[in-house]
This record gives structure tokens, sequence and C-alpha cells, in this order.
């Protein structure tokens, strides 16, 4: 029997060496995502739109299941009374569970930094090990836990979206269903499910979607180019139960899904195919870094706006670096005989290149290159006849994967360097510098320092006093546009009472528009736009049959506060609204720097 | 073993430089920034920034004193520049913006002045204000409790004040900015004790004006009390005004105000705002369940300044008994609720 010590001792070289890497794996995610004072308690890295969204999230999955007793995916806590499914919404469980112990002590923005760094240093970790198993050199393989753990795609997500930052489970998945290829061993088969389900739920159905993507081009691979049909039954199995075990653990999930896919319920999910155009990657993308660039984004800038077209933003980060490039055509052309082994890498790099590019072509934001209007289509647009594929907003997702494959090549490409190059492998020291010279280029390149921060962890008083009341209503926050209704979700989190209006990643537009259709809710969205909103307009909405229509239906939906946040509104917009409500509600029945409430009888 | 001890090589040089990078981050992280303001001059909606300047503490001289700071630049396009002005987070002084004044360099002259209490904002407000010693009287200033980054931007200025062109010019940009530790006062009513209103001998017994950083909490009513001596002879009696002079800062209530003698211990006069007599449109009467008064009158911050509620003018107490000659403290009951 093996005793711990024993196995100790034998892979005390690859705990040693594993622990180093997800060490610096750590404090490159820090230094490279958080800026002094490091305050892992009140700063979170990103423009704060969805990641406020998120940390409602992380708190929802805690609170309905320990406080509730249910389902985290149907609430009635946003789009109160009628509530809306998650089922499609960017839930992440598996984070809110994780997080779980840490939420009421050490907070939501610790919870959500410390999934941040567990996608990084996952993706990072899990990406060396995968590039270690097929290069069996750990210094070109720390390159690839590099570019695919700092890529553009995955610093342009962490932007705002903490289930896309969440890769660490996809490296894994590819691994492990190598491992199952060349093996056979159905241990291996139950690892990839794992990761599989680490990937879903961790991180996106996006990632599942990609990873059955990626199946299927791994098994097309070896069928169609290595001509390969003879498969080990165990492999067959394997490959089988990886579904199985997904589809039994996930049952819970997805069975509704399907249900809600087949049943028309979630037509509202649907993308139409304009929206999967306008979220995929363009070309000039992949070959011009973000305007949020270190070193590029002023230039960057200025072509933005001499060109009008948006450079930057999460969905166009899929920059592949230049540093990258030229370290794969020096491999490719010095040793081509070698690289040319791994021809794999480079057509799954080419392949989510393509897939990432979306439905058709677009250069510089222009779809249509003819003066007939004539577009270039893509295979991308096949993928809408998958299951789930009309649910996919954002083609240029599937760059994730690309990464990975760059990742791959270049440690080949640094691999065949350190082993030919006489002087470097003369010296034991220069592999060392090589790497270091290396990672420091490509990440000062995809770099986007001072990386955007959030620091408002500040939730207004009154959501306090709102929690120490124990009947059941509910609260509207005004202003309630788009992704200011984030925010007012991570405020309730403290408050723990319903909101009337929802910011989730797949909305039911009727509930929302029936809300934007209350006169009051409208007056505020008017002046929230034009404090100097037409008199008519102001006089329409607040007449007194438009003011009875809104209590009316305030009164409806059970709505006890309006709360209007100053910060968010004009300050004569503020003015108009409070005047108004002062009249037909009342004195405000608190009020602070931040917030005017009042409270509806 | 050279295989073994490079990797242990590797580790080490990883592990000690990672270490140091972070180390030497985290130490020169504890000194917080000392950078309070940032300004520039740019075009093309920020994109080209012709000139910039972050200035720290150290940069002013003193509390309390307008100090200058230039930016030189030279535009090669017919883009419209903007005198941009950024608060940054973390300040322990507050911070007044005067004014912005355009020099050609070549000929030595000013070409343009902005005041900065004209300019659009964005981000949290930044509130005008009256100081004496500003070049344009009204300034804009930033509280230090205001922990987010707001602007000052615009004016897109293509033309000086003369119409001529400002490409190809050497320019430079003066902005005039001080920081305080005390806010400058944002008045927002005028309370005051009047007789002989009417009359040509109308005198003011006693006033006084409310600065909001006075109120400190909104969702009580506060008491501004008023000591007056009613003269012996009077022909209009004693009236108690309020004078809206909130500035768009502020929705006042008030409740009621009440007159008391010897030392607040005998109450010899109540009024409800709602009694009141009210000139302009924007006194409204509403409800209030914290209000002493079954209604209070409310102005919002929409209306205009100088809207008065004045009236009755009394003579005697509610006993009845004659107030003149004798010494009165009158106290308003107000709510001010900051927008």
């Amino acid at each position: 029997m093996i005793s711990l010590k024993n196995l100790l001792a034998r892979y005390k070289d690859t705990v040693l060496i594993n622990t180093f890497v997800v060490w610096t794996f750590v404090i490159l995610t820090v230094l490279l995502l958080y800026s002094p004072p490091f305050d892992f308690l009140n700063q979170i890295p990103g423009d704060g739109g969805d990641g406020y969204q998120f940390m409602w999230d992380l708190w929802w999955v805690k609170y309905s299941t320990t406080e509730l007793g249910k389902s985290p995916y149907v609430t009635n806590y946003v789009f109160y009374p009628d509530g809306q499914s998650l089922f499609f919404h960017s839930l992440v469980p598996l984070a809110g569970v994780i997080t779980i112990p840490f939420q009421d002590s050490l907070g939501l923005f610790f919870s959500y930094n410390l999934i941040v760094i567990l996608g990084y240093v996952l993706g990072g970790f899990g990406a060396y090990l995968l590039a270690k198993y097929f290069t069996q050199n750990m210094y070109a393989s720390y390159l690839a836990g590099i570019i695919f753990a700092f890529s553009p795609y995955h610093l342009g997500h962490t932007l705002g979206h903490l289930n896309l930052i969440s890769v660490g489970g996809i490296p894994f998945y590819v691994l492990f269903l190598f491992k199952l290829r060349d093996t056979s061993n159905l241990k291996y088969a139950f690892f990839a499910s794992v990761f599989l389900l680490v990937s879903t739920f961790l991180g996106s159905f996006y990632y599942a979607f990609i990873l059955f993507v990626f199946t299927i081009f791994f098994l097309l691979y070896d069928i169609l180019l290595k001509r390969r049909i003879d498969f080990d039954r165990k492999f067959i199995y394997g490959l089988a139960l990886i579904p199985a075990i997904f589809l039994l653990v996930s049952g819970i999930v997805t069975v509704p899904m399907f249900y809600e896919s087949l049943s028309g319920k979630h037509a509202y999910a649907e993308m139409s195919i304009n929206d999967q155009i306008a979220n995929s990657a363009d070309l000039i993308n992949f070959l011009l870094p973000g305007s949020d660039n270190y070193f590029f984004g002023k230039h960057i800038k200025s072509i933005e706006y001499n060109f009008n077209i948006t450079l930057g933003g999460a969905e166009n980060m899929v920059y592949i670096g230049y540093t990258v490039v030229a370290l794969l055509l020096f491999s490719s052309y010095k040793y081509k005989n070698k690289m040319r082994k791994h021809v794999l890498w480079l057509l799954l790099t080419g392949t989510f290149i393509i897939l990432s590019l979306g439905p058709v072509l677009k250069i510089m934001g222009a779809t249509s290159f003819t003066q007939s209007d004539g577009g270039v289509p893509l295979p991308g647009f096949l993928l809408r006849y998958l299951p789930g594929g009309t649910v996919f907003q954002s083609p240029s997702r599937f760059a994730v994967i690309t990464y990975l494959g760059l990742g791959l090549l270049a440690a080949f490409g640094v691999k065949y360097i350190i082993e030919n190059v006489n002087i470097i492998r003369k010296h034991k020291v220069l592999p060392i510098f090589l790497i270091v010279v290396l990672s420091s280029l490509i990440i000062m390149e995809y770099n986007m320092s001072p990386y955007p921060s959030r620091y408002d962890s500040y939730v207004p008083q009154f959501y306090y006093q709102l929690r120490n009341m124990d009947d059941t209503f509910s609260v509207l926050d005004l202003p309630a546009h788009y992704q200011i209704v984030g925010w007012y979700m991570y405020c309730s989190t403290v408050s723990e009472k319903p909101l009337v209006d929802g910011y989730l990643s797949r909305v039911n537009l009727d509930a929302k528009q029936k809300l934007h259709d209350i006169p009051i809710v409208k007056l505020t969205d008017y002046l929230g736009e034009d404090a100097s909103t037409s008199t008519e307009v102001f006089l329409s909405l607040t007449d007194e049959k438009s003011t009875q229509d809104s209590f009316q239906k305030l009164s409806a939906l059970n709505v006890r506060f309006i709360i209007i946040h100053n910060p968010f509104l004009d300050k004569m917009a503020v003015g108009k609204v409070t005047e108004y409500l002062i009249k037909t509600v009342g004195a405000p029945f608190y009020a602070d720097y931040d917030t005017i409430v009042f409270k509806l009888v | 073993m050279t295989k073994k001890l490079s990797k242990h090589v590797f580790l080490l040089m990883v592990l000690i430089i990672s270490s140091l990078i972070f180390l030497s981050y985290v130490f020169f992280a504890k000194e917080p920034s000392r950078e309070l303001v940032y300004i520039d001059v740019a075009t093309k909606e920020g994109v080209q920034i012709l000139a910039a300047k972050k200035i720290c503490r150290e940069d002013f001289y003193d509390l309390n004193l307008y100090q200058e700071f230039n930016l030189t630049f030279s535009l090669s396009s017919q883009d419209g520049i903007e005198f941009r002005v950024k608060c940054l987070r973390d300040r322990d002084v507050n911070l007044v913006v005067d004014g912005i004044t355009l020099y050609d360099l070549k000929n030595d002259e000013q070409i343009f002045w902005e005041s900065a209490a004209d300019k659009p904002q964005k981000g949290a407000y930044w509130h005008v204000t009256v100081d004496r010693e500003a070049s344009g009287n009204r300034v804009v200033q930033m509280g230090s409790q205001v922990n987010t980054e707001s602007w000052l931007y615009g004016p897109y200025l293509c033309n000086d004040s003369r119409g001529e062109s400002l490409a190809n010019r050497k320019l430079c940009a003066s902005f005039r900015l001080k920081i305080t530790d005390v806010l400058l006062p944002i008045y927002v009513a005028e309370l005051s004790v009047l007789v002989n209103e009417g009359e040509e001998a109308a005198d003011c017994l006693a006033d006084t004006l409310i600065d909001l950083a006075t109120v400190k909490d909104e969702n009580a009513y506060n008491l501004f009390n008023l000591s007056f001596t009613v003269p012996p002879n009077v022909n209009q009696g004693v009236e108690f005004r309020v004078k809206n002079r909130n500035n768009g800062y502020c929705t006042l209530i008030v409740d009621d105000i009440t007159v008391y003698k010897n030392n607040f211990e005998e109450l010899v006069y109540r009024e409800c705002s709602t009694n009141k007599q009210v000139s302009g449109e924007g006194w409204i009467e509403t409800t209030d369940p914290e209000a002493l008064c079954p209604k209070v009158m409310f102005i919002s911050s929409t209306q205009r300044n100088e809207q008065l509620m004045y009236g009755p003018q009394i003579i005697t107490d509610v006993n009845g008994n004659s107030m003149l000659g004798e010494t009165y403290v009158a106290s308003f009951r107000i709510r001010i609720i900051k927008i």
C-alpha cells in the first residue's frame, strides 16, 4: 500500500514545480488585474456593469438554497411578483456554492475576486498541464499557460463577465479527452465530464457548447485526417460516458432548459442573426489590440475615432499578438518538419478563429463588400442549427479555444528552439531567460494596465433599513435604465427585498416593457435621457390619469418604496421627479446623499 | 542531475523575480496617491490629448489660495478643443475651480475666458456657488466626501473670443484652482423676521441664511432660531418669512414657525406654514408624517429663487397679549432634502 509519505516523496518534484507554477499565476493575476491598494474587499476588476449582476448571482445562489430552500434557477426577487426562470441567465451556481463560506464574512466583492483569481490560475495551470502533456517541456508549457490565461479574450471578459472568466475547466477537459483517447482509461472520461461540468456551472453553457463543438472537431480530426476509425471500445465507452455523466448531474438544469426550449417558453432568450453578427469578432480585431491596451490603446482610440468603429469592449478582444505570431512564424520556418506534426493545433486555432467570426465576415465593422450588399457567409452560420445555437449570443467567444491552440503551438515552437538552438541547449539557464523574456513580451502586449476597477462596494443606507422590515413587498428603483439595474440588484443583496425590475443576461422583454410602460417609470426614463424633457411630455406623464395609472400598477406589483437614485440622474431630473412625488405621495420617507425614498401607502 | 538542477534554478528564479515584483508593487502601494485633480486640453471628445497634467496636493502652495496651472499646446487641426477637469478619488480636501483662461503665447495676450460654473458636468455633481475671491464670482466646488471621479468638460472651442481660428497657434490654457478644507457656503434659504412690511419704516428684526453644509440629517426637521425684539411702536405687525434660495440644490419643506418668550420657556405663538401666503407658484402643499402640522409647504429644487412665504402680520400673541417691546425667539421648523 502506498502511504501518503511515499506518494509525496514520489511526486515531490512535480508537486514543487506545480506549486510554483500556480503561485506565479496567482501573482501575475493580482498584478495585472488589480491596482494599489489591493483592497480585495472593496475592489473588483472590470467596469462594474455586469459585475454587480454576477454578485447578485453569487448571493442568490446562497440565499435561495440556504435561506429559502429553493432552486436558484427560479426567482421572483427580480421582476417581482411574476419572477423569471434563470435557466437562460448566466447564473454561476458553482461559483455561488464555492463562495458561500465567504459571502457573509468577507463580502460579495471578495467572493467575486476569489472566482476571478480562480479562473485565471486554473486556466493558466490547466493550459500548462495540457501543453506539458504534449511537449514534455515545462518551460515551453509555461508559455502556453501565459498565453491562455492572460489572453486578450480573457482580460476583455474580465471587464464584467464572471462566467466567462472561469475558463479553468476548458484545458483540463481537453487534456482528459486526449488522455482518454491515448490510454482508453475510463477514469479520464470521468475527469473530463467533471471539468465539463466545471466549465458549465463555474463558467457558462457557452463553454459547454464550445467544448461540444471542440469534441466534434476532435473526433472529425481523427476520423477524417488521421483516417482512424478503429477506436478502442473503451474509448468509445468513455466518450459516451462524458455526456452521460454530464446529463445525469446537470439534468436538474438541462431538462427544464430543454423543456423550455421545446415548449417555446425560451423564445425571449433566442438571438436573431443580426445580434449574432453584432457580437461576432471583426477580422481586424485579431490584428489590432483593444483601445484599453496599455501600449497601443492611444493609437487604437484614434483609429476608432477616425474610422468610426469600436475595437474595444469584451466581445471584440481577440487580438492574437505579434509576439506569438512572430514566434510561430519563426518556429514554422526553422522547424517546419517538426511543426508539421502539430497540424491538429493549427487546424484547431484556425477553425475556432473562423467560428468566432460568426455567421458572416465582418471587416472594420462592414459586413457587405459589394454594391449589391453582398456579404461573405461563414460556417458560423451553421451553428444556429445546432441545439442551443440560437441562444448563442456571441460567436466571438469561440476565441477562447483559439488561445488554447495558440498556446500549444507556441509551446511546441519554444520547445524546438530550446532543444535545437545550441547556445540555449548548452546553457541550462538560458531556457529560463527565454521563457521570462517571451512571457514578459506577451504579457506586455496583451496588457490592459491599469486594469479598470470598481471600488463601489457601498450600498446606500436605506437598504439596511429595508432589511429590517419584515413584510413582503417590492421596491422600485429609479431610474430603471439598463445596466444600473444590475447595481440595484447588488443593493438588494443587502435589503433582501424583491425588485420589480431586473437585469439578466436573457430577459423577458415583455415583462420589462410592461414595467417601463408605467408612467412614473417612463417619466424617469425620459428625464434620464434628457432632463429638459418637453413640458407636454412631462405633463402627460404626471397628469391625474397617469398618476392614478402609475400608483394602481405599482400597487398591483406590491411596491412599497420608490427609491430615486440621485447619482444616476441629472440634478434637474431629480428635482422634477422629487417635486412630482412630493406632490402626489407626500414628503420623502427617507433621504440621504444618494437616495430619496418615497413610501407608497 | 543537471536537468534537476536546472529545474530548481528555474523555479527559484521565477519565485524570486515574481516575489520581488509583487513585494515592490505592494510596498509602493502603501503610499496612497496624493493626486487630487487631472486637467487636460483635448480634442475629438478626449481621444486626442494635446496637453495634460495630474495635480498633486504638493503642487498647491497653500489651502484656500487660488493658483493657476498652465498647459501649453498647439492645435494642428480645426477640431474644437475642450478644457477638461477631472477630480480624482480619495481626496481629503475640497476642490474649487474658478475658470480657464486661454492665452496666445506669440502675442502674449488673453484670447478666451470660461467660467467653470458654466461647463457641462459628468459624474457626481460639482456644486456651483459664489466665491468673492474668484475672477468670475461664480465657481464650482467638489466636496472631499465625493469619492467618485467627476468631469467638467467642453466647450469644444474652434475660435477665440474675436472669432479667429485657434489652429496653428501656440497656446496656453491656464486653469485657476484652489483646495479648501471647509466647503464654500451654499445658501439654500433665507429666514427673516420683519416688522412694518409695506410701510416706509419697514424693518428687519432678524434674519439668517441657511447653509446647505449645516444640514446634518435630511430625514429630520431642523430648528432654525432667530432672536428678535419687537419695537414699541409698529404699524403692520411682525411677520415671519421664508425665502427660497435653494439654487437647485435642495427641496425645502416648511412645517411650522413657533415663537417663544423667556428663553424658550413660554410658547406665545405658532403658525403652520400652510396658513402663510406665498409669492410665485413654487410653494406647494403636501403631507409629511414627520411634521407637526397636518400639512406642510414645500418648494422644489426646480423652482426659481426668491419665492417667498410670508404673513400674517401679528402684534399680539396667542394669549392676546401685546408683543410690542418684548424679546422673543422665532423657531422655524424646516426639513432640507439635498438633490
